[in-house]
């Protein structure tokens, strides 16, 4: 079968696509997830990406950033498309209770809130950065964008988050005199 | 290290451990690699299909209409399959910008030929200049001369919106099969001094930037399609929360929008759905998504 002049055998060959989603498949989950916030939403992400790595096999050298660079991009500007379908909320699983084998859950803190109200470039600049463990430089390039905004959103984004933190610590102060631990701790503490 | 560094760096040891908190508990379910396989082969095979019907209908079709119609084809197949790059046009006519190179500079200020050139000659410096776009190696291809598309007075200070074509090719480590003409877009604003200078700058369709530092004043560009803004979650004085979606106003090509100074410039949104409308107290039953005050920057 021949596309655009490109030799295309379906599912024939395909066998190191099916190793790769063996190998990375998890991880690429956990990515979409933190991008989306929303487990459905990034399941769907995921596969939509995947589809098209299956399609674009043969010409991609680099199938893991492929994948990573084109979730980022889609996520980003997902918040435009759930905005043409009235849609005006961006929050979804991260707020809920997500129980793991020891039953902890991540509840509602101030950090997890303030991570999920984050605009989707910034949340993704974090997740590149934090989670993926990459240099400005690389971020900017799975973004499309500059590596100055990758800095800013960066920096704008940690404010944010510092903001809040700040703000949640000076209440605990005057409010609560028990040994303080971080919003972060407590959503993290399995419910203890 | 910068100062920034220093203060950034205890809130992201605290982003990646909640990153990896909350995703700890996540995994595929059984058999996710084989329904991988089978939704990739799908649409292998719709595609398939669908480039068929299109190269068919685009032959029926006669002349500019012929060659639009072959050039979005041979671009979604392309895209798909990672075909060799032919030779692009310098002459950028598709996609969501493509309007915008039809129209003479729109604004108060189109007539102003020595701020035009400001704009251009800070448009051209920012991307030969390290930071920008063009040193990630994204827009190293810029083609024809830079269009400013509206310049006007702002709260802020003199904005315009500025676009020009730029062959996509990605390089490096996380090159993708993405080639293809795309617009370059963005704002030339003010930095401290009041001097002209690009703000930010996009190939994706967005249309709404800061015009300044301390982001009191957003401009929106005109693309052709209503544009509604909210300013995120505000009470009444009686307790009540509600949720407001203002229609863009747009005027000779743009929009320009001053923020009051309670408004929390990260609740800022803009969407294409038409306004205005207001929703009352939480839209989200289950309280996934909790109304929160309005705070100052």
């Amino acid at each position: 079968v021949s596309i655009d002049g490109e030799q295309v055998h379906s599912g024939i060959g395909r066998e190191p696509f099916r190793e790769f989603v063996v190998a990375h498949g998890a991880h690429l989950l956990r990515v979409a997830f933190l991008l989306t916030g929303d487990r459905s939403a990034a399941e769907d992400l995921r596969q939509e990406v995947l589809e098209g790595l299956y399609v674009a096999w043969p010409r991609v050298r680099d199938p893991f950033s492929y994948a990573r660079t084109a979730m980022t991009r889609r996520a980003v500007n997902r918040w435009r498309l759930r905005a043409r379908r009235g849609e005006t909320a961006l929050l979804g699983d991260w707020l809920r209770p997500v129980p793991d084998p020891a039953q902890s859950v991540v509840d509602r803190s101030s950090l997890v809130q303030a991570l999920a109200e984050l605009p989707p470039r910034q949340r993704a600049v974090l997740v590149l950065r934090y989670f993926e463990d990459l240099t400005e430089a690389d971020a900017a390039a799975a973004l499309g964008c500059s590596v100055g905004t990758v800095k800013s959103q960066t920096s704008r984004a940690l404010a944010r988050l510092r903001g809040v933190m700040s703000t949640e610590r000076t209440t605990d102060h005057t409010t609560d005199h028990t040994p303080r631990t971080s919003a972060f701790e407590r959503a993290t503490s399995g419910g203890s | 290290m910068p100062i920034d560094d220093i203060l950034d760096e205890p809130m992201a040891a605290e982003v990646r451990a909640a990153f990896t908190a909350l995703t700890d508990p996540l995994a595929p379910a059984a058999g996710d690699a084989d329904r991988m396989v089978r939704a990739g082969r799908r649409r292998l095979h719709r595609r398939r299909a669908a480039a068929t019907v299109s190269a068919v209908a685009a032959s029926a079709v006669l002349g500019v209409g012929t060659t639009a119609t072959v050039t979005a084809v041979w671009r979604d197949a392309r895209s798909l399959v990672g075909a060799p790059t032919p030779a692009p046009s310098p002459t950028f006519e598709q996609g969501p910008y493509a309007d915008l190179y039809r129209q003479p500079t729109r604004g108060d200020l189109a007539d102003e030929a020595a701020y035009l050139a400001a704009v251009v000659a800070a448009w051209d410096a920012s991307h030969g200049t390290a930071g920008s776009s063009l040193t990630s190696g994204l827009f190293d291809d810029l083609r024809g001369a830079p269009h400013v598309v509206w310049a006007g007075t702002t709260p802020a200070g003199p904005a315009a919106v500025v676009a020009q074509p730029a062959w996509w090719a990605q390089r490096g480590p996380h090159a993708t099969s993405d080639e293809l003409m795309v617009t370059l877009v963005g704002l030339v604003g003010v930095d401290e001094n009041g001097a002209p200078k690009v703000v930010a700058d996009d190939y994706q369709p967005i249309s709404a930037w800061f015009v300044d530092p301390g982001l009191t004043t957003l401009v929106v560009a005109d693309l052709g399609s209503p544009v509604s803004y909210s300013t995120g979650w505000s009470q009444r004085p009686d307790g009540t929360w509600f949720f407001e979606e203002k229609p863009v106003q747009f005027h000779d090509g743009a929009a320009v929008i001053r923020l009051p100074r309670e408004v929390d410039v990260c609740a800022v949104r803009l969407t294409t759905a038409p306004g205005p409308s207001t929703i009352a107290g939480a839209p989200d039953p289950d309280g996934a998504h909790q109304p929160r005050p309005v705070r100052s920057p």
